[in-house]
């Protein structure tokens, strides 16, 4: 009851809370800054803005071709396709939707539903001497006034959206508003095409980047085997004809010799990497660049209190190629997704043992897969830092030389690294 | 004399460009108050201004005159819609919110008119944030809790706990201040 009061007590007798206060500060206004009004009107069309005819009318300007060809494009083109597309639309929507000298002026990006200066307006070529100004000033009440005029900035909207024809990711976003536009409360569309816009611009406005990373597996890998004595050594023994020579155990079973062990530890592959990250279209980009991988294996043989150890160290030089998708931006913090692949080139290896360095006979092309989840901070504009713990898949290279690649090829590991966000 | 609401459509629909920094000159500083009153810090609440704006100036051909007064209307709804989407878009902390309910209590009548505007103004920004963007759309965006629940993506209950902490707190701060005046 006391809440219908608040919301209509301004037509009862006597004033309630809210309206007193609405009242007492009905004219209050803070000061804005001198040069507020030239940032305005360099975002306003040169022309002055003629009066819309009615709303339908308007959200016809995008023509209906435009939109089965935007969605085409999204659907069918494909991403490399939409790349390529892109490519020549980013430009020329750079230009058109955010002049340079304007890019630092707003940190709110949705003043991209604006023609911006220089853009020649798509008025429609009507007379400003259309305007409507209804002959008679009457009001049946105060909510009715600004229900409607509140509803009035949402087809402008659209129509000015619509006059950004050739940006292309701007196109879909009608395409898919428009049916649903009569089954929604105008509020809502201009809230939806609000936030569409903001998100295609955001992630517009992703420039390439430059990664500096260091990634890690998940655990070693070791192994303590038995040694099996010879089948020569067997025979000396006369073992199979007669086991009671060696031991209580018979038939074909093997033999392990006492005090004699073989250790294997395959310690996790550390990565350092470089790498440059394009955007290809809204949302997704491709990241590729050189990788430094180090491998390490120790192998131990143990025979009686003979200790015997060697350490091995295989040096990969790698290209990885992933695709990265942003799945939602809030400030300077961004999640994503990325999946690729990682080709290895082996370009040295070496085993030293009692302290002596031998080279080995270098390692296969090792080709791997992986996906990971990335989470980016940014501080500043400019820099960020980023984690992305993932899973990686090595394919067996068939190659002889035993390392943590073959003897764990699927394994869990974490990158973390320094983004420079170029071009902010 | 000032030239009416009225006159200044009709100069901008008569293709007068110097009418649209005519309407900025008369109500950018009114907009800036009702962008404030949401959005406290002052670089955002320019922001949201300025994107105002450029969507009023640009599509004022379809306002449709309604009365002296309705174009002010219209311009803080629009600078109401901005600022409340980017709140949105930039604050999501408030949408989730784990706000307490507030028991209502029945307070006695706040003496609002003995504090001067400004300082009233600044007592509703020092509000604790939700209730301050509650208040704000409720009582100078006069929209209903039901409104509010639905844009923010809070619950109605929620809207309306907060304008009740808000009163509360609101009438603690006027009376400290009515009191420290009168010592």
């Amino acid at each position: 009851m006391k809440q219908d009061r608040q919301q209509t007590g301004k037509h009862g007798p006597e004033k309630d809370w809210a309206q007193r206060l609405r009242d007492h500060l009905a004219d209050y206004e803070a000061p804005v800054p001198d040069d507020l009004w030239e940032k305005i009107e360099a975002r306003l069309p040169k022309e002055v803005v003629c009066p819309t005819p009615t709303p339908k009318k308007k959200a016809r300007i995008v023509p209906l071709w435009a939109r089965w060809a935007a969605v085409a494009a999204v659907f069918v083109g494909g991403l490399v396709i939409l790349w390529k597309v892109e490519g020549g639309m980013w430009r020329s929507a750079e230009g058109r939707l955010l002049p340079e000298g304007r890019k630092n002026e707003n940190r709110y990006e949705a003043d991209q539903t604006t023609p911006p200066k220089g853009t020649p307006p798509n008025l429609g070529g009507e007379s400003c001497a259309q305007g409507k100004i209804t002959p008679k000033e009457t009001i049946s009440s105060d909510e009715k006034t600004e229900k409607e005029s509140a509803e009035k900035p949402i087809q402008p909207i659209q129509s000015i959206l619509s006059e950004e024809k050739p940006i292309l990711p701007i196109q879909p976003i009608l395409s898919e508003e428009k049916p649903k536009e009569s089954e929604k409360h105008p509020e809502d569309v201009i809230r939806e095409l609000d936030r569409k816009i903001m998100e295609y611009e955001q992630r517009r406005s992703h420039k390439a980047s430059l990664n500096l990373y260091a990634s890690n597996g998940f655990g070693n890998q070791s192994f303590r085997n038995g040694v099996l004595m010879s089948p020569e050594l067997l025979a000396n023994y006369d073992y199979y004809t007669n086991p009671s020579s060696v031991g209580t155990r018979g038939g074909n079973s093997p033999v392990y010799l006492a005090n004699h062990e073989e250790r294997q530890q395959f310690y996790q592959p550390i990565s350092f990497g470089l790498s440059v990250n394009i955007p290809i279209s809204s949302g997704f980009s491709a990241s590729s660049g050189v990788v430094y991988t180090r491998l390490r294996s120790d192998f131990t043989s143990i025979a009686n209190s003979l200790v015997y150890e060697r350490q091995q160290t295989l040096h990969y030089v790698g290209i990885p190629l992933t695709v990265q998708y942003n799945v939602w931006q809030w400030r300077g913090l961004n999640v994503y997704a990325t999946a690729g692949g990682q080709v290895d080139f082996n370009v040295k290896a070496n085993v030293t043992t009692e302290g002596s360095e031998t080279t080995l006979e270098k390692d296969d092309l090792q080709w791997s897969v992986n996906a990971a989840v990335g989470v980016q901070y940014n501080f500043i504009p400019q820099l960020g830092i980023y984690a992305e713990p993932g899973v990686k898949h090595y394919f067996d290279n068939g190659s002889h030389i035993q390392n943590f690649f073959k003897h764990r090829p699927t394994n869990f590991n974490l990158q973390i690294g320094l983004r420079l966000n170029m071009g902010k | 004399m000032q030239e009416t609401e009225r006159q200044l459509i009709e100069a901008i629909q008569a293709g007068d460009r110097e009418a649209l920094r005519r309407l900025y000159e008369r109500y950018s500083r009114y907009a800036m108050g009702v962008s404030l009153r949401i959005v406290p810090e002052r670089e955002d609440a320019l922001d949201i201004v300025q994107d105002a704006f450029v969507s009023i100036l640009t599509t004022i051909g379809t306002f449709e005159y309604r009365g002296e007064g309705s174009l002010r209307n219209w311009v803080a709804k629009i600078t109401t819609n901005r600022a409340i989407n980017w709140l949105k878009h930039h604050d999501r902390q408030l949408l989730s919110d784990q706000l307490p309910d507030e028991i209502e209590e029945e307070e006695e009548e706040t003496p609002l008119e003995e504090v001067p505007p400004d300082i009233l103004s600044g007592m509703i920004d020092r509000l604790p944030k939700t209730s301050r963007i509650i208040v704000n759309l409720h009582v100078f965006g006069q929209m209903p809790h039901k409104e509010i629940a639905h844009r923010l993506g809070i619950n109605e209950k929620t809207s309306m706990s907060q304008l009740s902490r808000a009163k509360r707190l609101l009438a603690m701060m006027i009376k400290e201040y009515l009191n420290s005046q009168r010592t």
